[in-house]
């Protein structure tokens, strides 16, 4: 072993802590970028013929654990939907009102009947009258502002799918561009692990879009498939995902009602994208709030024509008519109608109506009474007709020993495919309180959910973080070793020379 | 006449210890040369008489002393072709003759080396910095296989890696056995056809009765129809009538259109083979769901939602030229940038049975002799041969403070002849003296 065999070996030493302390100092650079994995640098001695031949650091490799970064970002994409959930229902609950307020629809109702109940003391009094129009148009335009809500809240939906299904066309994009890169680069013989990083930040932001799983071929490709079986493609020209913009209203529905559907590759996979932004948006979109507008479009219906029944037209859409119900799917002719309801103008107009009743109504065995409006000459006392909206209208049999119809439960929308989570009461008061509780719960329930989906998420991130991310003390310490060896390197190398000085000094 | 006898064997040293001489300054000069191996110098004594009685002064020989087998310091390099031998041997390497635009014409010598600092030229020849190119056995381009009924030198031509269109594919996943409404659940799969263009292939999974489901494979690309058939895929034993643990694939059957099932057999694969056509030819794809009566590949458990574990393929996508590096093996591996590498040749090491007799050649290269013995052609790490050390290469086993220390040794040595002729010199000048 020569002085010179020495002087490379302390060379190699040299050269593998300078690759060493790059990476360390990447590692610190890095201690906050989201999604960063440490890297270390394994090394190992070198031989040859029994003779020490130095040190050789293979390539950067990042220290990560595949399936708990797979399960966390699953979570992250479960936590994403709920997220986008909670946010557009507390969106509605608002519109709901706060507790003990008295604006929620129950109350409204509430009031409707008091105001009523007072009329039925003094049928001629005008005050009374009118007390009873503000307090059905207040209920009307409590209606017509939930109704509003829920419209907003669907077409804010489709608005964030059309956004989702862009940022994940250049998602998936950015992820075959770093793939392609990866593979060249490790072709190359060179460290893949910094792009990696950057690969798994891209991940990050899909999986917040749709939940994917990956798969890394031994090349350094990745696939990237949902749990439903959809694979998705990340080399392509023509972006995979498309969903067209549209203006959504009450009576829009998917599939084929207006409400685009999310295609990948031109196959429709609208119901098969699993948990995330998207998937949640678009089941805002196409169930959540269009069930709550199928509840509420019920209820409106109902109220109308509990009163309609009963010969006073109190509620109406703006141009005075009371859908008639009884259409196939079951909401035919009335899916919208929350959004229109109204004061009828009739009535608005000439609030003596309340006393006299709008229209007249023949008997019908199976439903209402009999009723014969109170004529311009007849007493300024009619009282018959508060009385029966006190006692049918807001009551629960449409005539003595007849049930009032009960409002429809399952069949509902504009195809007959929504179903309301409650059996809905025959009472007008006891249907508003369901349907303002089952909606409010909706609310809390997704806001429950985030909050335990989060729990979770976070344990599973600072396990990750535990195993994968950087801490400052290691990379210090680490460091420390580093400055020492180097010294100790460079020690050898000034000996080494010393030595050859003395040498050439033999010589005369 | 002892004293010219003197003067002439003190020249004799003084000769013996230039030649010496030369060789240091050899040695010294080539210490950072690749691959040299040093002289050293041994010296041998010539007689002229000696008995019991009289003892006439002879005279000293230098012999050069060829150290062709002593290891060098070995050093890592960043270059990826570089490669060194620990132990015996050498690369066999050759000259051209004519260097061409396209072609080299190469002179029939046999040259051995060990200046492994090999470089990928213009022609696609991998040539070390002395000019010599690097001979191998030729691997084949398909299987792999080394041919190693000739040593030529070794050429990069394949600057291309031709797709490979896929012709298996294994997927994991688990089918609901509770599934929501009855419409397929499908999987899709990308698969490469003869060009490397991607294609989808559509498994539509629907159950016809518990433990029961169709397979129905489509390809919507395919030239002759989308459809190209199903199969029965039965889980459990109740379902298969085969003895398998509930819920693992225990049979595959009742096959239509292209699609073929495999038999059942205990721990074999469960697979089944379709046909399609994307305009370049039928092209199988054999399927496999994992392995009957194992819970590996594709299982129907407890759920109402298709979920997908994994999937793979083994087709590749076209690749063009992206490097070329040596493995420990010998074997020279040209990388291409869709992953995949291809090995063109492997270097075998030349060993001789007397190293250090070897003929020495410019640029730090040997021929075979008599006294060396004929070139012997191993694998690297066989036979006594030595290993290949890749990323580095051999340094010259030139020590320079042994050598300094030899330098002076001769330059006493010298001297002490130089006294020897001028005192000689002064002897006979007083022999001369005598008469006047």
């Amino acid at each position: 072993m020569s002085l010179a065999g020495s002087l490379s070996i302390a060379a190699s030493g040299l050269l593998n802590i300078n690759r060493h302390l790059a990476v360390v100092s990447q590692n610190v650079a890095n201690v906050g970028t989201p999604g960063y994995a440490r890297q270390v640098l394994p090394q190992s001695s070198m031989t040859a013929a029994d003779q020490g031949m130095g040190v050789r650091s293979a390539l950067a490799q990042r220290q990560i654990d595949l399936h708990l970064q797979q399960a966390a970002l699953h979570q992250a994409s479960a936590v994403a939907g709920l997220d986008v959930a909670a946010a557009a229902l507390s969106a509605i609950d608002v519109v709901h009102g706060a507790t003990g307020a008295g604006d929620d629809l129950a109350s409204l109702l509430g009031r409707v009947e008091d105001r009523f109940t007072r009329l039925a003391s003094d049928p001629a009094s005008q005050p009374s009258q009118a007390a009873v129009v503000a307090a059905a148009d207040a209920l009307a335009r409590q209606v017509r502002g939930l109704g509003a809500a829920y419209g907003g809240a669907r077409q804010a939906a489709q608005d964030a799918v059309v956004a989702d299904v862009a940022t994940l066309n250049a998602t998936l994009r950015q992820i075959g561009g770093l793939s392609d890169s990866i593979v060249q680069v490790r072709a190359m013989g060179l460290s893949s692990a910094d792009l990696e990083n950057q690969r798994d930040a891209a991940r990050g932001k899909l999986a917040g879009l749709i939940d994917v799983r990956a798969m890394a071929t031994p090349s350094g490709h990745l696939l990237l498939a949902t749990p439903s079986g959809l694979s998705l493609p990340t080399r392509f020209i023509d972006p995979p995902f498309a969903v067209n913009a549209s203006t959504l209203d009450a009576t829009s529905f998917y599939p084929g009602g207006g409400a685009p559907a999310v295609t990948l590759s031109g196959i429709d996979v609208t119901t098969r994208l699993g948990t995330g932004r998207l998937a949640a948006n678009l089941g805002m979109r196409d169930d959540v709030v269009p069930t709550f507008q199928a509840e509420l479009d019920e209820f409106a219906f109902t109220l109308s024509r509990r009163f309609e029944a009963q010969g006073l037209r109190l509620f109406s859409d703006p141009v005075g008519t009371v859908p008639a119900g009884g259409g196939t799917p079951v909401q035919d002719g009335y899916v919208g109608y929350a959004g229109v309801i109204s004061v009828n103008r009739m009535v608005a107009d000439d609030p003596a109506l309340l006393r006299d009743g709008t229209h007249d109504v023949p008997d019908d065995p199976a439903g209402a009474s009999a009723f014969v409006r109170n004529s311009a000459t007849g007493p300024a006392g009619f009282a018959t007709l508060v009385e029966r909206v006190l006692l049918r209208s807001f009551g629960i049999e449409s005539r003595a020993g007849v049930a009032q119809p009960t409002p429809a439960r399952t069949g509902l929308g504009p195809i007959g495919l929504l179903a309301a989570p409650y059996t809905p009461p025959v009472g007008l008061a006891a249907l508003a309180s369901a349907l303002v509780a089952a909606q409010t719960r909706a609310s809390s329930d997704a806001a429950g959910g985030v909050g335990s989906a989060r729990g979770l998420q976070r344990a599973l991130d600072d396990k990750l973080a535990a195993g994968s991310g950087v801490s400052i003390d290691q990379e210090m310490t680490v460091m420390l070793q580093l400055q020492a060896a180097y010294a100790a390197n460079a020690r050898v190398i000034a000996a080494v020379q010393t030595m050859m000085d003395q040498t050439l000094q033999l010589l005369r | 006449m002892s004293l010219f006898g003197a003067m002439n064997t003190a020249i004799s040293g003084l000769k013996a210890q230039s030649l010496s001489f030369g060789n240091i300054s050899d040695n010294v000069a080539n210490s950072q040369t690749i691959g040299f191996k040093r002289i050293d110098t041994s010296f041998i004594n010539f007689l002229t008489s000696s008995s019991a009685q009289s003892s006439s002064p002879g005279s000293v020989v230098a012999r050069p002393d060829y150290r062709n087998s002593v290891q060098g310091t070995i050093a890592q390099s960043d270059n990826p072709l570089a490669m060194a031998i620990v132990g015996q041997g050498f690369f066999e390497v050759s000259r051209a003759d004519t260097v061409g635009t396209s072609a080299v014409s190469f002179a029939p010598q046999r040259f051995f080396s060990r200046a492994g600092d090999f470089q990928m030229d213009r022609n696609g020849y991998v040539v070390n910095s002395a000019g010599d190119y690097l001979n191998g056995w030729t691997a084949n381009g398909t299987t792999g296989a080394i041919d190693r009924s000739a040593v030529v030198p070794i050429r990069v031509t394949q600057t291309v890696y031709n797709p490979q269109p896929t012709s298996e594919v294994s997927i994991s996943a688990n089918l609901p056995a509770t599934p929501l409404g009855t419409g397929p659940v499908s999987a899709q799969i990308s698969v490469f056809d003869a060009l490397g263009n991607d294609h989808v292939v559509t498994l539509d999974w629907t159950r016809t009765a518990a433990n029961d489901w169709t397979v129905a494979v489509a390809v919507p690309d395919d030239i002759v129809a989308a459809n190209r058939g199903s199969a029965r895929v039965a889980f459990g034993p109740a379902a298969s009538g085969n003895p398998v643990p509930q819920g693992t694939v225990g049979l595959i059957g009742s096959p239509t259109g292209s699609v073929t099932a495999g038999p059942y057999a205990v721990d074999t694969p469960a697979t089944l083979t379709f046909d399609m056509n994307f305009g370049s030819g039928v092209q199988t794809i054999t399927l496999n769901l994992g392995t009957y009566g194992l819970s590996s590949g594709v299982t129907q458990y407890s759920g109402n939602e298709f979920s997908l574990r994994g999937i793979s393929q083994n087709g590749v996508p076209p690749g063009s030229f992206s490097g070329v590096s040596a493995t420990a093996a010998g074997d020279v591996q040209v990388t291409y940038d869709n992953g995949q590498s291809r090995t063109i040749a492997r270097v075998p090491v030349i060993t001789f049975n007397d190293p250090n007799s070897l003929q020495r050649q410019d640029g730090q290269a040997f021929t075979s002799t008599l006294a060396s013995g004929d070139p012997l052609t191993q694998d690297a790490r066989t036979n006594g041969a030595g290993g290949i050390v890749t990323n580095s290469v051999e340094n010259s086993n030139v020590d320079i403070a042994n050598e300094f220390t030899k330098l002076i040794v001769a330059q006493r040595a010298y001297s002490a002849n130089t006294k020897m002729v001028t005192t000689a010199d002064e002897l006979l000048q007083q022999t001369l003296d005598m008469k006047r």
